[in-house]
């Protein structure tokens, strides 16, 4: 469920999140699929971000992402409490690529 | 020594204000508005010199804006006028004098000096909050009186105050309640920032103006910040265990539970007030109803069951 | 060893007027300053986003001219207490580190994400006041901005000794300085009177079991910032994630869903890279 700028939303994408207007009045509710009418009517609300359905973008690889963990997890391997915390990151990191 | 505050980048004034100051007044010189606005915050000066470039009064706009709080508002400001500078609309020369440049040598100083006496008059403000106190609050009910004007009118005050001054003695009980004039004062101002008023009476009697339509709003906004906020005034363990010890009127070892604030509020619309009178005896009256609830509440004659938490 | 003089040092930090921003936060600065009928929550949103922003708006609310020095720990107390006006005026005065932008934007990433993660926390601990663990969160790495900002050539070689050496980025500075970023945040934030738990948890976040007064708060924190950099979100000088304070760890005693709720927590609240820089 990422927030992204209304400058890389494209038709297609569904609302997470209603936009609402400054009174509080929901414009577009949950669930809302946007046209490109709709998004140009957001950013002329003035607008910089929107919960957009779907799991975050990712800019580089999964095998790419877990390497790096591993890295980062490299000075403390087999220390207290740490391998729990890098299982738990790992499977956080393996679910954003589903 | 006094301080004053020049906002000005032209070399031949500062010169000629350092010679003509030196010894008489400490002067800070900026040449621009933000450098000066830090310097103002940190140590409020005596006096705000301003060199208007053209017709641009971007700085006198920043300044007066800053002037709308307590804390800033006996601030006086001179501003040093180009000579083709156009005076016939006063809503965009909102300072307490002003000097031509042309008369800068002869006048500069008996300027500052008249300046800054007239700002030290006598004006009836809360030397503790600096808010008005007793008599702008009635000026301020009788105009909207005598304009018919609809304003809803809120007279707020701590429960429990004097406990805590017990307690923890004058200096915090005083944090509270500058604390509780700023909050009043920030809330209601950023609600309406034109027309709104905030006054503090004395001790923790605090008093506001603001529109009909507002008031439950800003009542409302008020009790939540100061509930949040009073819990850390008080020392850990009583914060948590949520009451303090001390005694009471008689004499006696009590209990006594963490401060709130109880807010009466009257408006003219549900019933006009011909007479200042009118409206502080109802308003009281309701502050009195908004004490007898436990914690922190606010009680509007227009509707009686109204809760406020 | 450092041949840095403490006393030198700390009356360097004691000095410091304000701190920058990175320019991405100033662009959008003057549209929040022009907008005409903002709210106290927008600007305090705002604000809150930005660690030099948040400490300058501290520092004012927290100065003897208000009157109550080592109280307001939050940004919306700090801006109902300002009001809009004073607000105002203190962004305009905001100044941008142009010079080390991109080591800037990443511990600004960094720290955006720790406040995130320590405000999630927080609330499953149930605090009175998340927003208040949430701001030691963002600020808990301000000893960093402060010595790149004083020494940018002593801290990047820092930086580089703890790349080179594999030793943490806390004892390069120490190497170097012969104080770390945690003594150095600390020090400006007592001279801005912030209030003792907020200064605690800049000191301790590190060494959580020195934390007296704020035990819960610092280990918060710890636990906020090992999560982010376990996660990979910004640099704060280092790859490497630390170890984690066995008794802060077993003090919060957090579940792995009370875990997983803080990295997706971060994870969709994280602003494009773009927008930050």
């Amino acid at each position: 469920m990422p927030k992204i700028p209304v400058s890389k939303l494209e038709p297609g994408m569904k609302l997470a999140k209603p936009v609402t207007a400054k009174s509080g009045m929901v414009m577009l509710g949950e669930g809302t699929e946007l046209t490109a009418t709709w998004i140009e009517r957001i950013q002329d609300m003035g607008i910089t971000n929107v919960f957009v359905a779907g799991p975050p973008i990712q800019t580089i690889s999964k095998e790419e992402a877990l390497d790096n963990l591993n890295t980062r997890f490299s000075h403390v391997e087999g220390k207290p409490y740490m391998n729990v915390i890098k299982k738990i990151v790992k499977e956080h990191i393996e679910g954003l690529y589903e | 020594m006094k301080t004053i505050v020049i906002v000005c980048r032209d070399i031949i004034l500062n010169n000629s204000i350092e010679r003509s100051t030196k010894g008489l007044y400490q002067s800070v010189i900026f040449n621009k508005m933000p450098s000066a606005l830090d310097y103002i915050y940190n140590s409020i000066p005596n006096l705000i010199v301003i060199n208007v470039i053209h017709d641009d009064p971007i700085a006198i706009n920043i300044i007066n804006d800053i002037k709308t709080d307590p804390l800033f508002y006996q601030l006086p400001v001179l501003a040093i006028l180009p000579d083709q500078f156009n005076i016939d609309h006063p809503e965009t020369l909102m300072v307490e004098d002003y000097i031509w440049r042309s008369d800068f040598e002869r006048d500069f100083l008996a300027r500052v000096n008249l300046s800054i006496f007239r700002s030290e008059k006598n004006v009836e403000i809360n030397p503790l909050t600096r808010l008005p106190g007793n008599i702008s609050i009635g000026r301020e009910v009788r105009e909207r009186i005598e304009k018919n004007k609809d304003f809803a009118f809120g007279y707020a005050d701590l429960d429990y105050f004097k406990p805590f001054n017990d307690c923890y003695g004058f200096s915090r009980g005083d944090e509270v309640i500058k604390m509780t004039g700023r909050l009043i004062f920030g809330i209601v101002k950023a609600k309406q920032p034109q027309g709104s008023f905030v006054g503090h009476i004395g001790g923790d009697d605090f008093v506001f103006i603001i529109d009909v339509d507002l008031v439950e709003e800003a009542a409302a906004e008020i009790i939540k910040a100061f509930d949040s906020l009073i819990t850390g005034c008080y020392d850990r363990e009583d914060s948590t265990q949520g009451f303090i010890q001390s005694f009471d009127r008689k004499g006696k070892a009590s209990q006594f539970p963490v401060m709130g604030i109880s807010i009466g509020i009257t408006e003219t619309r549900s019933r006009p007030f011909s007479h200042y009178g009118e409206v502080t005896e109802l308003a009281a009256e309701m502050k009195k109803f908004a004490k007898q609830f436990k914690g922190s509440c606010f009680k509007s004659d227009r509707r009686q069951d109204k809760e406020g938490d | 060893m450092s041949n840095m003089d403490l006393k030198v040092l700390r009356h360097k930090v004691e000095n410091i007027n304000t701190l920058p921003t990175v320019p991405g936060v100033l662009k959008r600065l003057s549209v929040v300053i022009e907008k005409p009928r903002i709210t106290l929550v927008e600007i305090s949103a705002f604000i809150a986003n930005d660690p030099a922003l948040t400490t300058k708006v501290l520092k004012m609310v927290n100065s003897a001219i208000y009157g109550f020095p080592g109280r307001i720990a939050s940004v919306s107390h700090a801006t109902m207490l300002l009001g809009l006006n004073i607000i105002k005026g203190l962004l305009l005065g905001v100044s941008v580190f142009e010079l080390m932008q991109k080591a800037m934007s990443g511990l600004y990433e960094h720290s955006l994400a720790c406040a995130i993660a320590s405000r999630v926390i927080a609330q499953k601990k149930g605090l009175k006041e998340p927003e208040e663990v949430s701001v030691a969160g963002l600020l808990h790495d301000i000893g960093k901005v402060i010595l790149t900002l004083e020494f940018p050539t002593e801290y990047q070689a820092a930086m580089n000794e703890a790349q080179g050496k594999s030793i943490s980025i806390f004892d390069a500075e120490k190497n170097q300085f012969n104080a770390t970023h945690a003594n150095v945040g600390s020090w400006l934030a007592e001279k801005w009177h912030f209030p003792r738990n907020l200064i605690e948890v800049i000191e301790c976040h590190h060494r959580p079991a020195l934390a007296k007064n704020a035990p819960l708060e610092t280990a918060i924190v710890h636990m906020a910032d090992l999560l982010v950099r376990a996660r990979g979100f910004g640099f704060a000088g280092e790859i490497f994630v630390p170890e984690v304070n066995a008794i802060a760890y077993e003090l919060l005693n957090l579940s792995s869903s009370d875990i997983k709720d803080v990295l997706r927590e971060m994870e969709d609240n994280m602003e494009s890279a773009e927008d930050i820089s």
